[in-house]
């Protein structure tokens, strides 16, 4: 069950819509003189950074991002203090959706990097179904 | 008026048993309950009405060649309103598979009964498909029924998924509203599974465990609620206790 399940994507949004996308991350703590922020890079290499803040359930982060649907973005979370950064996570890769719920996961010196992708596919890929149709797609799999 | 599937993706977990014996227990105590059959096994049409035909199904519904209120059959002896099944449900994931709006299609088909019910439940097929997809987006909440086993917690590990899915990727939060013991029997990995399902995923499970029981089993074949075919047994006085809880 991937992200690109085509179960889990909204029929009723066309590719490259605009949605509000809700942003969670969980397990962190965070003090008082520093400041969470998410990074999100879209489809277009524009990076914006967003604050994030306390979630009403006091237990997580949250954040809202307006992205376009199904568009490849990267995602990273930082903490800063004074500007300065501290700690970030990797860069995560996915396609935008309707929520981003992560685990906090710093990258350390002694910390390997998460294996970042989700979606493998970048955006410059064709989706499996319009591969499957394609004319190398249809050699590969005939080799006609 | 809540719409709730009662959901496992590993089967032999009594789901439909349990959405079959809920329904006609709330039924019991003056509820106005529909029940819809959403698996194409059709086992809850069964065990309802036996070998009996419909005209319409939740397969017309679904494909629009009927409204739901078309569709519904009244079953005396469960007390309950049913939506039947049919096994051509098994082919419309493929039918759908371009339809514009396919995973709401059963949210909006019933937003005309809303009123008509104080309950409606969903007994969901154990594979996940569009069918358990649209049932998920109709549903406020989920009941997820397991037999305390380990590989019960893989089943809800494939559900829990399953629901993160839906939020990332269809912009839904749907509620778990617990999880119910069936088939239950005083051993030590029963009472494992339970700790667990508390502890390390955090869920509610509910006080009244559904005890392994011939009876259950009885009433199914005999078409019948267990509350009806066996009102003294353990299995009986279960379920009608675990439909009142379920109703809090």
């Amino acid at each position: 069950m991937t992200k690109t399940n085509p179960l889990f994507i909204d029929s009723t949004k066309t590719h490259g819509d605009s949605i509000g996308t809700h942003v969670e991350l969980k397990k962190i703590l965070v003090y008082d003189d520093e400041d969470l922020l998410i990074v999100v890079t879209n489809h277009q290499g524009v990076a914006m950074r967003i604050p994030m803040k306390v979630a009403e359930d006091e237990t997580s982060y949250e954040a809202r991002v307006h992205l376009n649907h199904q568009k490849a973005i990267s995602y990273q979370f930082v903490v800063e203090k004074n500007g300065q950064l501290i700690l970030q996570s990797a860069t995560l890769r996915s396609r935008a959706q309707y929520a981003i719920i992560e685990d906090w996961q710093p990258l350390g010196a002694d910390t390997p990097a998460p294996v970042p992708a989700q979606d493998t596919n970048d955006g410059t890929q064709p989706w499996p179904g319009e591969y499957a149709k394609s004319v190398k797609g249809l050699i590969d799999k005939w080799g006609l | 008026m809540s719409i709730i599937s009662v959901i496992n993706q590993k089967g032999g977990v009594a789901k439909t048993t349990t959405s079959l014996n809920v329904a006609s227990s709330w039924a019991a105590q003056g509820k106005k309950v529909l029940l819809i059959d959403l698996d194409p096994q059709s086992s809850a049409t069964k065990a309802v009405f036996g070998d009996r035909e419909f005209e319409k199904t939740i397969y017309d519904v679904i494909m629009g060649h009927a409204q739901a209120e078309d569709a519904i059959v009244s079953s005396d002896v469960f007390g309950i309103d049913v939506i039947p099944a049919e096994i051509m449900l098994s082919g419309v994931d493929l039918q759908l598979a371009a339809h514009f709006g396919r995973e709401q299609i059963l949210r909006r088909k019933l937003e005309p009964l809303n009123r008509r019910y104080d309950a409606i439940l969903i007994d969901c097929s154990p594979s996940l498909g569009l069918m358990t997809i649209n049932a998920l987006l109709a549903s406020k909440d989920i009941i997820i029924p397991i037999c305390p086993e380990y590989f019960s917690l893989k089943g809800i590990d494939l559900i829990l998924a399953t629901l993160q899915n839906i939020r990332t990727g269809l912009g839904y939060k749907v509620g778990i509203r617990g999880v119910v013991i069936t088939r239950y029997r005083d051993r030590k990995v029963a009472k494992d599974v339970i700790r667990q399902v508390r502890e390390h995923y955090q869920l509610n499970v509910y006080s009244n465990y559904i005890p392994d029981s011939i009876a259950v089993e009885e009433a199914h074949h005999n078409h019948s609620p267990v509350h009806k075919y066996a009102p003294r047994s353990p299995a009986s006085k279960a379920y009608m206790d675990l439909s009142k809880e379920l109703w809090l």
